[in-house]
């Protein structure tokens, strides 16, 4: 199992693969993209620059770094829907990313997804110091071209790629069925939604034709990822559901009932930079979890470090021991109380069912 | 012509379809909750009562876990032929189940993953251009090349979406209309958003109880807050929002457009 973690920028890439990092993922906002929609329709699905990299060009910088090390570098295309006519300079602009040293694009429209596995791009030829990346030579013309002709499935699904193309938790995988759709549709990886316990996570892993990723730190929303439609404006980034609400109840009784208006307020309490996966972590290693992945593009460098050594501290700790739940939820707790200097809490939590009193209140 | 669909509740009881106005087809089930289904005995009942009617049901399914999929395989297989009942999934490996196991049901792709973007805030947000704000009426029904994709693997016979001031309900009525699909637009309220975690059961994940009281059922919750330019309504796992303005979109009209009628928060 590796850990997957955000970067923003090259300066970041030994601290991250120091502490543990296996894998890294980082954005960057087309200027034709840009262009189109303003800076806060992005491509990559976050409202601020500093969740980017700064260009391709220090995409690049990125990716030979990482590959000095010895680390692919995903890019995030995870943007839906795409309209048609954004297809062709997206296409383009994952070519660039390949060119650059992408190993994997990260996608989250079937029309995108779709048109990237029937156009397979030339990743660099291996060149001294690393696997690829550094700086960006120039593309051979256009793309052009229709690119959303209607391939059958077989040979869409039979390209072979020189890059991964992961499903990005926006597709809402809950079922094997859902993995075995994408894979028919081209992904080669897929990310699970944060909603599903560990064992569902195993499951799937156990299952499914594609390697998965389960989230496991940091970035806990109360909603479905890949079905909510709130717009994430503040430039103070308290995002709609982080805001505490008035609340008016309209219907049979007296009021809101109290296990409902607690539960409401709980979720406004989640803060996603204390959310966490780390109890479930060696159980999720053990049941074939492809990747771990850490939340948190554009948050400070330190946070990203301490998140990742906290998960491979787990990782260590779990590894070839067979902890039961119960041992991984008293270590995770412990971690979790010396990395943020107070107990964990239900609202931030990934994995209830570590949690001794249970999920919920009755 | 554009055809009606009525909204009778997630699980109708016996003479409900007599509530219908003259022409329309119900829709029961839930987008957002899988404890908001019809059992597949109550099913078969109301879909008989429907076939004598010649009213057209639709069954809305949300999105589901393994366990939640086999589960419900009674209900989907409780499906008449004919063509009489047609599946709203929000759930893409139901579609792919059904295109295995029951090619004959008409299965369509919900409005939980139309694309659109129904949060308040897109109305008010000052810092959106208005090509960005634009972009937030987009949708996958009206993408042809996800719906290549789509239709290719999961043979889909409609595509669902909600009215939106925002969105190109005529062009993509069109595009479908030209491929022999429908379009199912669903009048105010829109779905927001969803959790997994439902407030009715104090924040347990639904997957978590066998089975569930519908405590949902009595009442809303009305959020608001000075910054989202509208109130959020709660309701089990969903958020929704009436969108003013949303009631003056125009629907699109056609033979292969659906109107999908609530009576207050689904």
């Amino acid at each position: 199992v590796r850990i997957l973690c955000p970067v923003d920028r090259a300066d970041e890439v030994d601290r991250l693969v120091d502490a543990g990092a296996g894998e890294l993922y980082a954005g960057v906002v087309p200027p034709s993209w840009e262009g189109e929609y303003g800076p806060l329709v992005t491509p990559t699905r976050r409202t601020f620059a500093a969740a980017h990299a700064s260009g391709l060009d220090e995409f690049g910088r990125i990716a030979a770094a990482a590959a000095g090390r010895g680390v692919p570098v995903f890019a995030v295309l995870n943007v839906s829907p795409v309209p048609d006519r954004m297809i062709a300079p997206l296409l383009a602009h994952a070519e660039d990313l390949v060119r650059a040293g992408a190993a994997g694009l990260i996608v989250a429209d079937p029309g995108l997804l779709a048109a990237l596995a029937a156009r397979p791009f030339h990743a660099p030829p291996a060149a001294g110091g690393g696997e690829g990346g550094g700086a960006v030579p120039p593309r051979e013309g256009s793309p052009g071209g229709p690119v959303h002709r209607a391939l059958p499935v077989e040979r869409v699904a039979s390209h072979v790629k020189p890059y991964e193309l992961v499903a990005s938790t926006l597709f809402s995988v809950f079922n094997g069925a859902a993995a075995a759709f994408l894979a028919r549709a081209g992904a080669t990886r897929v990310v699970l939604p944060r909603e599903l316990s560990a064992d569902e996570l195993c499951a799937l892993a156990g299952e499914s034709s594609l390697p998965v990723e389960a989230v496991a730190m940091r970035g806990r929303c109360p909603n479905v990822e890949g079905f909510c439609t709130h717009l994430h404006d503040d430039p103070e980034r308290t995002w709609p559901c982080e805001l505490r609400y008035a609340k008016e109840w309209r219907g049979a009784g007296e009021g809101i009932p109290p296990f409902v208006e607690r539960a409401l307020s709980r979720d406004e309490g989640t803060d996603r930079h204390f959310s966490c996966g780390l109890c479930a972590v060696p159980i999720l290693a053990a049941g074939g979890v492809h990747a771990l992945k850490v939340v948190g593009r554009g948050a400070e460098t330190e946070r990203k470090v301490e998140a990742v050594a906290a998960v491979a501290a787990m990782l260590a700790w779990g590894e070839g021991a067979a902890p039961s739940s119960a041992e991984c939820a008293r270590r995770g707790k412990e971690l979790y109380r010396r990395l943020h200097g107070r107990p964990c809490r239900r609202e931030n939590c990934y994995f209830p069912e570590f949690s001794p009193e249970g999920e919920g209140e009755p | 012509v554009t055809r009606e669909v009525v909204y009778l509740g997630p699980d109708p009881p016996p003479g409900a379809l007599d509530a219908l106005p003259e022409g329309a087809g119900a829709a029961l089930g839930s987008d957002y909750c899988v404890h908001l289904l019809p059992s597949p005995g109550r099913f078969s009942l109301l879909s008989a009562e429907a076939a004598e009617r010649g009213a057209p049901l639709l069954l809305l399914v949300p999105w589901l876990r393994d366990g939640e999929l086999r589960r419900l395989l009674p209900l989907f297989r409780a499906i008449p032929p004919g063509g009489g009942v047609t599946v709203s999934s929000n759930d893409l490996g139901l579609l792919l189940t059904l295109t295995l196991l029951l090619p004959g049901v008409p299965r369509t792709l919900g409005r939980l993953y139309s694309g659109q973007k129904r949060c308040p805030r897109v109305a008010a947000s000052p810092l959106l251009t208005p090509a960005g704000r634009g972009w937030h009426g987009e949708g996958l029904p009206g993408s042809a090349a996800s719906r290549a994709v789509l239709g290719s693997v999961l043979s889909l016979s409609g595509y669902h979406a909600d009215l939106l001031p925002g969105s190109d309900l005529a062009g993509w009525a069109a595009a479908l209309a030209a491929e022999g699909a429908t379009l199912y637009v669903h009048l105010p309220p829109a779905v927001v958003t969803v959790t997994d975690r439902c407030p009715w059961l104090g924040g347990k994940s639904s997957a978590s109880v066998a089975a569930c009281p519908r405590h949902c059922r009595s009442g809303v919750v009305a959020l608001s807050h000075r910054s989202m330019g509208e109130e959020l309504l709660v309701r089990g796992k969903g958020r929704f929002v009436g969108l003013p303005g949303g009631e003056e979109a125009a629907a699109p009209e056609g033979e292969n457009v659906v109107l999908v009628r609530y009576d207050g928060v689904p």
